[in-house]
């Protein structure tokens, strides 16, 4: 029997790096991880997953350093930090995919070809136009300034590598994703969109 | 089945005609009166001289009076009471022709839909085996592309030097909180996501 293929978006990596307590999603990577290896089911990595997570590790090592005495040596360690954890991550999924748990792939469609699909599904959606709250900064108040919030190129293309590789679900916390559940492209895929 | 198409002749004309040719075979064959006996015959009486021509007339103009006398290809073309039973007989068989067309047609569009969604039952077949075709393809190469990619990978990222400490544990476990001192209880995985896919 064919293994079942699944698509973990890159924030469930993230989560699972972080051990995330917002809505205990760490758990939920977790029960899914030990669901899947149970299973035999494999968990598609594609290059933009890899790339996501790799600059969310960079940003985030960063952002978190505190920037008291910050100097060269700061800036270097810094940077051997994130490479360290770069390399934990690369040498894991490597591993990953050589005992077949993780297939890391990527688009097989000629480059134009697969832009030219991103954009004829990123044309007919539009996600949705909100007010947020009322926002005060330096007692000089800000008009309210409308804001759009819906599915980006990006996730587009998650969807398309997990409907290329005929995966059967794609996890993800982002609620962006449920724009594409009625796209008719995407009638294959479950969108498993937890909170 | 009615035959058609024949050639309409407008009955006065063929009055003219047979008077023609009677009055020639009378003039040439002068022991023969029979077309002068038929033409009496076929118009029912005998008709005085004087009064010939004035009755093809009149019936030329009725000829010539009829609405649409020219539309269908049915056979006028007699000159005695008989066109009436032939005009039944052909109106008749028309209206069976139309009768058999319109049945035809019943059948042949109950034939059309039934072949529609024949059609449509094939191509769903067909798009249903096309695409389990594609997807043997692509699982049967997944690990080859895996493979590639990887390869490529780890060269780029110098990783095969890594092979050799290579631990027992778990790459889950490994992975499991390798940010674990970046993250804090406000985290959120989704927004860092975002942060990075320029949202």
């Amino acid at each position: 029997m064919e293994a079942q293929l699944v698509y973990f978006d890159s924030c469930m990596w993230i989560s699972h790096f972080l051990q995330e307590n917002l809505n205990e999603r760490a758990q939920t990577v977790q029960q899914l991880i030990d669901q899947i290896e149970n299973d035999g089911e494999v968990i598609l990595v594609s290059y933009l997953v890899l790339l996501e997570v790799l600059e969310v590790m960079r940003k985030r090592i960063a952002e978190r350093e505190s920037y008291t005495n910050f100097d060269d040596d700061k800036k270097k360690e810094i940077k051997d930090k994130v490479q360290e954890k770069a390399d934990i991550f690369l040498e894991s999924i490597s591993q990953l995919a050589k005992d077949r748990k993780v297939a890391f792939v990527n688009s097989q469609e000629p480059l134009d070809k697969w832009l030219k699909v991103t954009y004829s599904i990123f044309k007919v959606s539009f996600g949705d136009v909100s007010t947020p709250n009322y926002i005060s900064s330096g007692g000089k108040k800000n008009s309210p300034k409308c804001h759009y919030k819906g599915v980006g190129h990006n996730d587009i293309q998650h969807a398309l590598t997990a409907k290329e590789f005929f995966a059967k679900e794609l996890h993800t916390f982002d609620h962006g994703f449920a724009e594409l559940e009625d796209y008719p492209d995407f009638r294959n895929i479950n969108f498993c969109i937890h909170e | 089945m009615a035959s058609f198409p024949r050639q309409i002749v407008q009955p006065g004309k063929e009055w003219d005609e047979r008077e023609r040719r009677g009055r020639v075979n009378t003039a040439s064959v002068v022991e023969r009166p029979q077309p002068q006996k038929r033409t009496e015959e076929l118009r029912g009486a005998s008709v005085p001289q004087p009064y010939h021509n004035e009755i093809i007339t009149e019936m030329d103009q009725e000829w010539l009076s009829c609405r649409n006398y020219n539309s269908w290809l049915i056979n006028r073309s007699t000159g005695s009471a008989a066109p009436i039973i032939e005009l039944s007989q052909e109106i008749q068989a028309l209206r069976e022709i139309v009768q058999e067309l319109s049945e035809s047609n019943s059948a042949l569009s109950e034939r059309v839909q039934e072949l529609s969604e024949s059609n449509s039952a094939l191509q769903s077949r067909l798009s249903a085996l096309e695409e389990r075709l594609l997807k043997n393809t692509t699982l049967d190469n997944l690990w080859e592309i895996s493979d590639r990619n990887l390869k490529v990978l780890e060269e780029m990222s110098g990783l095969t030097q890594a092979q050799g400490k290579s631990t027992e544990q778990n790459p889950f476990d490994r992975l499991k909180g390798l940010l674990k001192e970046y993250s804090d209880d406000t985290v959120d995985s989704v927004e860092l996501v975002n942060s990075v896919r320029g949202k």
